[in-house]
């Protein structure tokens, strides 16, 4: 009997604000950008809107009436010796021009909560953890428990790998450990995130291997307090931790401490709170009884694409893939998944995409007790909507008003859906 | 009703192309003077000849449209319709010979704002003669849709489809075979895109059809220059001719065109020598980089020198960390050897310097 490995693997986004941040920024501009009028070059620069910012110091800075202060640098800034909790004119005179972000802690931690969801791709057991974002609160993590998992992953380093990329391509800096024992990824990975943030990740390759017992106390997490007491007495790493008697610990700096060392050694369980999957968006229309007439069924999935884009509306996404499932009395069930080039929440569209699949369908004989007994809708993938202006765009633009660059991949990806569905699914193809 | 009369009412209820949508030049001089300013964007635009001829010229207006549409910053794409259209590779990226005109001086066509009598005059990568490159945003930006030929009423559906889509700025299209009412449904679709419609063979021609305008299209088998090539070059004798084709303006809906004598022009393949000024984005990331190292190692220079001046406040200090402290090229140490480590953690170099042992150096 095989047995089941444990293995967990923890992200720490270092600079959490930061990355947050320019990917709004990134997706702002992309959005309003538009190419100026009689530059061959514009179309070109603006298909990498990051390209020319990458390498500009960004800062996230909360500010206090007139006074400024920094609350999260990226590596850059750092490297020319802006620290978080810096007063914005001390940075400023670092760094030079700088790119500012207000902070928004709200919108970091809505954006953290997304992130926890999207790491529920790797696995359904995902543990994520945050604090209000104060300044000295440690780093927010994600812990993923990838038991039963690997195989499909092919194996830990794969997996490993398979993040890092995936993070990457997202601009997301961010430190990665994985251990058999939960605590002791966290510990290690929010070790790493640290020589990060400090501006050394030649350090954080070091400490990837290094034994636990050399990582520093801060990598525990206890309370701030206790680890400046700890360092009072010379206590800097795991090990020395350690070596210290329970009961002395205990008296002095409470429970804490004790606590968070039997976590990161295994000890003790992880205390997993698994972050749980958002609900689906699903339609659902079952008929009273089998259904063969192609008016009632179309107006059935009519009813249910328009139940769908209403959920979709509401999480303001949109459907990137559609399962398509139609259950019949004496019929074979038809399964099915339907791939958009672009996330749709027009139930137009989308019954313009279903129309020749449902005209294809087999209803059975009505006198023979066949028919479509259930169609369910479910969004396989959603897709972030972008906000338009009304009436800047639409049906009252002048044609010689340019199309934003977005608006007009939006336009070709509904053209292209539309041909899909009636010519096939190899029809469209770019060169 | 008199004749005018009926004609502008006819004209105000389906005009032959939309006014608001702006025409855009083709570089023929003939044609364009014919049609007031270029070539309609909107409105069907049928072309007949052979298809290999058709499918190059045709190539030339598609840049066209596709460059006028980035100058307004429009990135709209291109649909190429029917597989018969489908242009080869190397239409879709423009000046995949640019490197000859900047060679040889000629070019000086149409969309690249330059002179060739001042670019002959003037050295290579001057301003007046800036290098050329290659540009693919037709490659980039284009859809290819396939729709079996024989399927008249699926290919008409594609193209009405697709001449309705605002994110498109050409459509071309294989429209052998359709009559006057699909015409007709084309020439209203086709209110904000110019569908560009391959009506078949000149031999084959026939039936009536509602386009906007008429062209067609055959080789050209005169003699014929090389316009890659500045005119006086001593090569030009040796180098075969390049193709050329000519094109004839037959009809346009609106404008009188005599058919005695119908606009001509000399067409060639100028999108194969007219690249970009502005260097692919691939090759500007090259640069950015290079320029960054440069900047990086300058400063690593100056700050070891004000280091080493610090350290040494009685040497030079170039003579420290190397006489290099170019801020155009990375500062080489040229005494990296004297300022290594000893195997006990001390500086060499400090020991040489001070010229006594401070205690450190057991």
């Amino acid at each position: 009997m095989a047995r089941t490995v444990s293995w967990f693997i923890a992200v720490v986004p270092v600079r959490w604000s930061v990355d947050r941040a320019r990917a709004h920024e990134r997706r702002t501009s992309s959005r309003d950008g538009r190419a100026s009028a009689g530059s061959e070059a514009a179309s070109i620069v603006h298909a990498m809107p990051s390209a020319s910012r990458v390498h500009v110091p960004a800062l996230v800075v909360s500010m206090h009436g007139a006074r400024g202060r920094v609350v999260d640098a990226c590596a850059r800034a750092v490297s020319r010796g802006v620290h978080p909790g810096m007063a914005l004119a001390h940075a400023r005179a670092c760094c030079g021009a700088a790119e500012e972000f207000q902070h928004d802690p709200a919108r970091d931690a809505r954006a953290f909560d997304r992130f926890a969801e999207w790491s529920l791709r790797w696995t359904p057991r995902v543990h994520a953890w945050r604090d209000d974002g104060g300044e000295a609160s440690p780093r927010p993590f994600v812990l993923l428990d990838a038991r039963g998992c690997l195989r499909v992953h092919g194996g830990a380093p794969r997996l490993a790998d398979r993040i890092r990329h995936a993070l990457a391509a997202r601009g997301i800096e961010h430190a990665l450990a994985s251990d058999a024992v939960a605590g002791a990824a966290v510990v290690r990975a929010t070790a790493i995130a640290g020589a990060m943030a400090a501006g050394s990740p030649a350090d954080g390759a070091a400490i990837a291997r290094a034994p636990i017992d050399d990582l520093p106390i801060e990598a525990l997490r206890i309370p701030v307090e206790a680890v400046s007491g700890l360092r009072e007495v010379g206590v800097r790493t795991v090990g020395q931790l350690r070596a210290i008697g329970r009961d002395a610990v205990v008296n002095r700096f409470g429970p804490e401490p004790m606590r968070c060392l039997d976590v990161a050694t295994g000890a003790e369980p992880w205390p997993f709170a698994p972050v749980r999957a958002p609900d689906p968006v699903e339609s659902e229309f079952r008929f009273a009884s089998p259904c063969a007439c192609m008016q009632a069924v179309e107006q059935a999935v009519h009813a249910s694409l328009e139940s769908l884009t209403v959920q979709l509306r509401q999480r303001r996404r949109g459907v990137r893939a559609l399962e398509v499932r139609v259950e019949g009395a004496g019929l074979r069930r038809v399964c099915g998944t339907v791939h958009l080039g672009v996330a749709v929440d027009d139930a137009a569209h989308l019954w313009t995409v279903l129309r020749p699949r449902i005209e294809r369908l087999h209803l059975g004989r009505h006198e023979d007790g066949q028919g479509i007994e259930r169609i369910l809708f479910r969004a396989a993938r959603l897709g972030r909507m972008e906000v338009h202006e009304p009436g800047l765009h639409g049906a009252d633009r002048s044609p010689s008003t340019p199309l934003p660059a977005l608006d007009a991949e939006r336009e070709v990806a509904l053209l292209v859906d539309h041909l899909r569905a009636r010519l096939g699914e190899h029809a469209c193809r770019r060169p | 009703m008199n004749h005018a009369a009926w004609k502008n009412r006819m004209e105000a209820m389906a005009p032959a192309w939309n006014a608001d949508a702006g025409q855009v030049p083709l570089g023929w001089a003939a044609a364009d003077a014919a049609l007031g300013g270029g070539l309609p964007r909107s409105g069907l635009h049928e072309w007949w000849g052979e298809r290999v001829h058709v499918r190059a010229v045709v190539v030339h207006v598609a840049w066209q449209l596709l460059l006028d549409a980035d100058r307004r910053g429009d990135r709209s794409s291109v649909a190429w319709i029917g597989g018969e259209t489908w242009p080869q590779p190397e239409h879709l990226v423009r000046g995949t010979r640019a490197w000859l005109t900047w060679m040889f001086g000629g070019g000086g066509g149409i969309g690249d704002g330059s002179d060739a009598r001042a670019r002959a005059c003037s050295p290579r990568g001057s301003p007046q003669w800036p290098p050329q490159w290659p540009d693919a945003r037709m490659h980039e930006r284009s859809i290819m849709v396939d729709v079996p030929a024989g399927d008249r009423g699926a290919r008409l559906w594609a193209v009405e489809q697709a001449a309705r889509c605002r994110g498109l700025c050409a459509v071309i299209a294989d429209a052998r075979g359709f009559d006057m009412p699909a015409t007709r449904r084309l020439q209203l679709a086709a209110r904000d895109v110019p569908v560009l419609a391959w009506a078949g063979s000149a031999r084959r021609r026939s039936g009536a059809s509602a386009a906007a305008t008429r062209w067609s299209v055959e080789e050209d088998r005169g003699p014929r220059p090389v316009p890659w090539l500045r005119g006086m070059h001593a090569l030009a004798e040796r180098i075969p001719a390049e193709p050329a084709w000519l094109v004839r303006l037959e009809r346009a809906r609106g404008r009188a065109v005599d058919p005695s004598c119908m606009p001509v022009d000399r067409a060639v393949a100028s999108w194969q020598w007219q690249g970009v000024s502005e260097p692919p984005a691939a090759v500007r990331r090259a640069a950015q980089r290079r320029s960054r190292r440069v900047a990086e190692a300058a400063d690593l220079a100056t700050r070891r020198a004000a280091d080493a001046t610090a350290a040494w406040p009685g040497a030079h200090a170039a003579d420290a960390v190397g006489a290099s402290v170019s801020p155009s090229l990375p500062a080489r140490r040229a005494g990296r050897g004297r300022d290594r480590m000893t195997s006990r953690g001390e500086r060499w170099a400090g020991h040489v310097r001070d010229g006594v042992d401070n205690g450190r150096a057991a």
